[in-house]
This record gives C-alpha cells, sequence and structure tokens, in this order.
C-alpha cells in the first residue's frame, strides 16, 4: 500500500495553506499551514471536531470563503497546474469543470424559486455549453444515474417537492454534472437520517468508480470514514493532526487526539466498555497560544507541548503524525 | 391544483367580507360618539323644532343608530356615499373626482420608486460594507429622517423659485386646463417629492433582503459552481428578493388615497389630501368616515391581493394543495 503515494498519481496537491478571518479588528487563523495531497480516484477523508476548519480549508482551494476571509498563503497544485493565483475569472471556470462540491444541508443548498432541473440545466449549459433541450434531456439522465425515480416529472418540480435525501441526490448530479476530476463533499450526510445516510454514501462510492473521480470527503463520523475513504486526514484547530491509510488510522493511531477520537465512538463488538469523550471543546482561534493545539485537553501533555509546535514524524509512507511523543516509528501504547 | 388554488382565492376573498363589514361598524360607531349631531350641519339656529324634525326624518336621522347604519351601509353598497355636511356636494361625486387625480400623482411616484429601490437596494446590497452601500445606506437613513413637507418646500425653492422651471401649485395653469404638457409639468415636483419620500424604506427593505438572500446557503453552491456574481444576483437572489416585496406593495395599496395628503397640501393639488385636510378642519364627519372606510377598506383588499398573488408566484404555496 505504501507505494500509493506517488508524485505523479497526485491530483491535487495543497501545501502550507493558510487562511485567516479578519473581522475588522482581531485576525483569526482558522487554517494553519496545511499540506495534502489528494490521489488519483481516492477517496480522501478529512476528519474534526466542529470549528476545526475542515470547511474553511476545502472553501480556499475552491475560492469561495466568505468576504472577510483571506488566503494568506499557500500554494494549490491541480492536476500539475498551480491555481493559487489565477485570476477570479479563471478560478471560476474552474469551479464546477474540474472540482464540484456538495454540501452538508441539502435542504437551503438549492434556490427555493427554481425548479430542480433548472440548476441541471443552467450549469449543463454554461459549463458544457448545451443547448437548453439537450440540457433538459441530460438533467433527466443525470437525475436518473443519481437514482431519482421517475426524473422526466423530477426535472420540473421545485426543491420543495423533494425530499432531504432526494435534494441531496439532486445536489450529486450538479457535482457530476459536467465530470469534474475532484468532488468535494462537505458532511454531504450529516443532516440526513441514517437509513438515507447510508443509501447516499453508496451513491458516491459507485460514481467514484464509475467516473473515475478523486473525492475528498468531509466528516466528523469517523463511522462514515472507514465505510468509504481510503486514506484519512485528522485536523484540530486548523491543523493536520495525523494523515495515514484508514487502516493505520484506526488499527494503528500515533496521535493522542486520534485516539481520543476513536476511544470516543460507541462500539457494538468486543469488550464493553465506557465511553471516553475528550475532555474539553476545541479551543478557540482567536487567542491562539503557542505550542500544540490539542496540548490542553491531551492526556500526555508535558511541559514542551505548550511551548512549541512538534514537527511531522513519518511512521511509513502514508503515516505521519505531529506529536512530541511518538518518535519514528514508535507506538504510544507500547 | 387549480382547484385548490381557485378554492383558496375563494375562502380568501369569503374571509375578507366580514373584516369589511367589522371596519365599517367601527367607522360608523366613531363617528356617532363624536360630539356633534349631523343635522346641524343643515339647520340654522331659527329654524323650528318642528322644521329640524322634519329634516332628520328626511335624513333618516331620527332612526336608532343601528337603523342608521343600515341605512348607511345600504348607501354605501349602492355607491351613494352621502353628502358633505359643509358643502352639501355629494361625497361620491367628490371622490370620484378626486381619486383619480391622487393616483395620478401617487402612482407614477410609487412605480418609479419601487423600481429605483430595487436597483439602489440590490447595489448596496451586493456592496455591503463598501463605498456604494455605505453612500445609498447613509442617504436612506437621511430620507427617513426628513419630512416630506420640508423637502416639497425645498425642491419649490430650488426648482419652483431658484431656477423657475417647474409650476408649485395647482394642477392645471388656468385657461389651459387640457394641455397634456401643462399637467406634466404640474406633476414634476409633487411626483418628486413623493418618490423621494416612498424611496428610503423601500431601498432599505430591498437592501436587507438582499443581504439576507445572499448568506444564504443556494448562493454558496451556486458559486462553487463556478456563476459569476452578476448571473447569480439577477438570475437567483432577485426573484427571492421580490418575492417578499410583493407584501410591502398591496400594504401600499391605501397610498393610493392616502398616500399623498402632506404633498398634495403643500402643493394645493386636488386630490383626496386637499379634501381629506378640509374635511377634518371643517368637522365634516361624512367626508371623515367616507375617506376612513375606504382607505381601512384598501388595507385588507391590498392584504388579499399581495396573499393572492404569493399565491400564483410562489411555487412553495402554490403547491400547498397537493
Amino acid at each position: 500500500m505504501g507505494n500509493m503515494v506517488k508524485e505523479k498519481n497526485s491530483l491535487l496537491d495543497v501545501k502550507n495553506l493558510r487562511t485567516s478571518f479578519n473581522n475588522g479588528k482581531a485576525k483569526m487563523e482558522v487554517v494553519r499551514g496545511i499540506d495534502f495531497n489528494v490521489q488519483k480516484g481516492e477517496i480522501l477523508g478529512i476528519v474534526g471536531e466542529s470549528g476545526s476548519g475542515k470547511s474553511v480549508m476545502v472553501k480556499s482551494i475552491l475560492g469561495i470563503i466568505p468576504n472577510n476571509a483571506k488566503v494568506d498563503a499557500g500554494e494549490i497544485i491541480l492536476d500539475g497546474k498551480h491555481i493559487e493565483n489565477l485570476s477570479k475569472k479563471e478560478k471560476r471556470a474552474i469551479r464546477g469543470r474540474d472540482i464540484a462540491m456538495i454540501f452538508q444541508d441539502p435542504m437551503t443548498a438549492l434556490n427555493p424559486l427554481k425548479k430542480a432541473g433548472d440548476h441541471l440545466i443552467e450549469l449543463l449549459t454554461r459549463v458544457r455549453g448545451m443547448s437548453k433541450k439537450e440540457a433538459k434531456l441530460e438533467a433527466i439522465e443525470l437525475l436518473k444515474m443519481v437514482g431519482i425515480p421517475s426524473p422526466e416529472t423530477r426535472v420540473d418540480q421545485y426543491p420543495h417537492e423533494f425530499s432531504g435525501g432526494m435534494r441531496q441526490r439532486v445536489l450529486i448530479a450538479m457535482a457530476l454534472a459536467c465530470s469534474p476530476k475532484l468532488l468535494i463533499a462537505d458532511e454531504p450526510t450529516t443532516a440526513l437520517d441514517v437509513t438515507i445516510q447510508a443509501q447516499i454514501l453508496e451513491l458516491l462510492k459507485k460514481l467514484q468508480k464509475e467516473n473515475d473521480m478523486s473525492v475528498v470527503f468531509i466528516t466528523h463520523d469517523l463511522g462514515v470514514v472507514a465505510t468509504i475513504c481510503s486514506r484519512i486526514l485528522v485536523m484540530y484547530a486548523g491543523m493536520v493532526m495525523e494523515e495515514g491509510l484508514v487502516n493505520e488510522i484506526f488499527y494503528s493511531p500515533k496521535h493522542p487526539y486520534t485516539k481520543a477520537l476513536l476511544n470516543s465512538i460507541p462500539r457494538v463488538d468486543g469488550e464493553k466498555m465506557r465511553l471516553k469523550p475528550i475532555k474539553g471543546s476545541a479551543p478557540s482561534l482567536q487567542n491562539i497560544k503557542n505550542g500544540c493545539p490539542f496540548a490542553e485537553r491531551c492526556e500526555f501533555a508535558m511541559d514542551k507541548c505548550f511551548k512549541e509546535v512538534p514537527e511531522y514524524k513519518r511512521f511509513s509512507a502514508t503515516q505521519k503524525c505531529m506529536c512530541f511523543l511518538t518518535g519514528e516509528g514508535d507506538n504510544l501504547d507500547d | 391544483m387549480r382547484l385548490f388554488l381557485l378554492k383558496y382565492i375563494l375562502k380568501r376573498i369569503l374571509q375578507a367580507i366580514p373584516l369589511l363589514f367589522i371596519i365599517s361598524i367601527i367607522c360608523f360607531t366613531l363617528i356617532q360618539l363624536a360630539p356633534y349631531d349631523a343635522v346641524d350641519a343643515m339647520t340654522t339656529p331659527n329654524m323650528t323644532k318642528k322644521t329640524i324634525d322634519l329634516i332628520k326624518a328626511r335624513y333618516g336621522l331620527d332612526q336608532p343608530a343601528y337603523m342608521q347604519y343600515f341605512y348607511w351601509i345600504k348607501g354605501i353598497l349602492s355607491g351613494e356615499w352621502g353628502y358633505s355636511i359643509v358643502t352639501h356636494e355629494s361625497i361620491t361625486n367628490d371622490l370620484s373626482v378626486r381619486i383619480p387625480n391622487t393616483i395620478l400623482l401617487v402612482l407614477p411616484a410609487y412605480i418609479l420608486a419601487l423600481l429605483l429601490s430595487i436597483l439602489l437596494g440590490l447595489i448596496a446590497g451586493a456592496n455591503k460594507g463598501k463605498v456604494a452601500d455605505k453612500i445609498i445606506d447613509g442617504l436612506s437613513s437621511f430620507g427617513i429622517a426628513i419630512p416630506s413637507f420640508w423637502m416639497a418646500m425645498i425642491l419649490v425653492f430650488i426648482f419652483g423659485y431658484l431656477l423657475d422651471i417647474f409650476p408649485i401649485l395647482g394642477m392645471h395653469t388656468v385657461g389651459n386646463e387640457e394641455s397634456f404638457s401643462d399637467l406634466l409639468s404640474h406633476m414634476v415636483l409633487p411626483c418628486m417629492v413623493l418618490t423621494l419620500s416612498f424611496m428610503p424604506e423601500l431601498v432599505r427593505y430591498v437592501r436587507s433582503s438582499t443581504i439576507g438572500q445572499l448568506s444564504e446557503d443556494y448562493v454558496m453552491v451556486q458559486q462553487a459552481y463556478g456563476a459569476a456574481s452578476s448571473w447569480i444576483l439577477f438570475k437567483h437572489v432577485l426573484r427571492n428578493v421580490l418575492l417578499p416585496i410583493i407584501t410591502i406593495v398591496g400594504m401600499s395599496l391605501p397610498m393610493l388615497v392616502t398616500g399623498a395628503v402632506v404633498t398634495e397640501t403643500v402643493f394645493g393639488w386636488p386630490g383626496i389630501g386637499t379634501y381629506f385636510v378640509k374635511a377634518i378642519q371643517g368637522f365634516d364627519y361624512p367626508v371623515v368616515m367616507a375617506i376612513m372606510l375606504l382607505s381601512s377598506s384598501l388595507v385588507i383588499i391590498g392584504n388579499l391581493v399581495s396573499d393572492l398573488l404569493y399565491c400564483i408566484v410562489d411555487p412553495r404555496i402554490k403547491g400547498m394543495g397537493e
């Protein structure tokens, strides 16, 4: 598995990405120097608590951050081309075409006064230059592809006539409309109930294989990650704490934060034990302290942890972790 | 679905009827409570009691209040709104002359104000916090604070006196009643005042509505799919902003009658405004009552119209019956 990470297979490379919010008085760093890459045809999971900067990070890549946010630094290389310094117009051309995104809340993601089909038709005429007629036929095809029954009538219905799961399918159809190389899914199942969640995950997995896309899957649900991802990035307070293949993260986690996250998932198999929630809450990014961002909540924190940010240590070609406690090749439990 | 829509419209109209009756009862009661006898306007101090009783009987004023209400409402329904106790003119005739004059002033001013407000509100909302927004929003606050009679005076001073390009009084130049261009030039100043006084609130409404819509998720989704911001503004946001404006427009229906009271008075425009002010000054109860009834009925009708329009325009309400 280790040879999976090869530069030439890389679709998206992000280096030292930094994004901050500025509310006029204070500057708040939300994304603090993130490096990662997405391989062609893989599903990369990004896991972290609410407020860990996951969404802002992917929106920074797409260039759709709010007006009071700013990308301060970083390189973004998509398919061998730098895209971080493109003009607004050039960047707009990438969105929808090369990178598509689906969002957390399907209930509000569609314009309530436009037919579901019109969302697709607009996109198809704009990006693929289709005529309205062609676009409508294609829209019906897309709706069929994402598993919406009787797409011929559905295409002319308004968003309020769809259930949450069906709306998310419409959004997925929008994402697929221009066969993007990369699909970013920002907690696409969080707002859906569990049975629908499973359906949507299955659908995403199937479509990823069929279309040979890469997917970045953002979630705070480790169970979801285990079902669909091949690699995981664990984020905390705007930094990547640990990165590794699914097996590595689940069976030999290195970072205390990753371990704590895994300990806080209820298990149905094996011995019964009390759930161990992580004490405290995610830090406010308004006054960032020196040192490891997790130090305050970490059981193993040492004096050093509060003073400087640890360097990444590699454990395999695919796994790396940012913690003083773990030496290269070490395991904390031993 | 059509059937549902028809049913809904019918239901709303039926609901409006009792409301209109309640309004008429309130209007009538208020007048009855006033310390003034309607017959006084038709009598002179040297009339005998017998003559007064005859007059009373003739106008039905000897009847008990509920009978009087009944006669009054019967008159209203058959288009006979009674007589002014000051001028003894038929109110129906007066209104039918004056209402068109007021509408001539208010309607173009309101439409212009609405169009300009949508444009300026969208610009301000889309550029929240930037220079354009600060100018537009600042001027709106300023505009809300300015009373319309003061603005009228300033405009009269500038355009009527300093520049001397527009007439400042009445509807026509004497002896030139048929000339359309003369009417237009008389309309300019009062219309300008009305437009400027309607605008600030509308601009603020459109602005805040635009800001609200722009923070909706669907806008971000459109951005994520590469839609240009002007496309998002005009093809997505505009419609969502315009929808609630239907309510505002519907609620403004009574303005067709009472929207220009101050402005008409300043410019001596022979509309409802001057008529109303004169009636109040002369304790002319039947006229006050008629205008009160008219404008409060228009509130109900305006509400009804905007609800029905919503029902036609908003797919979410349209689909409710399914």
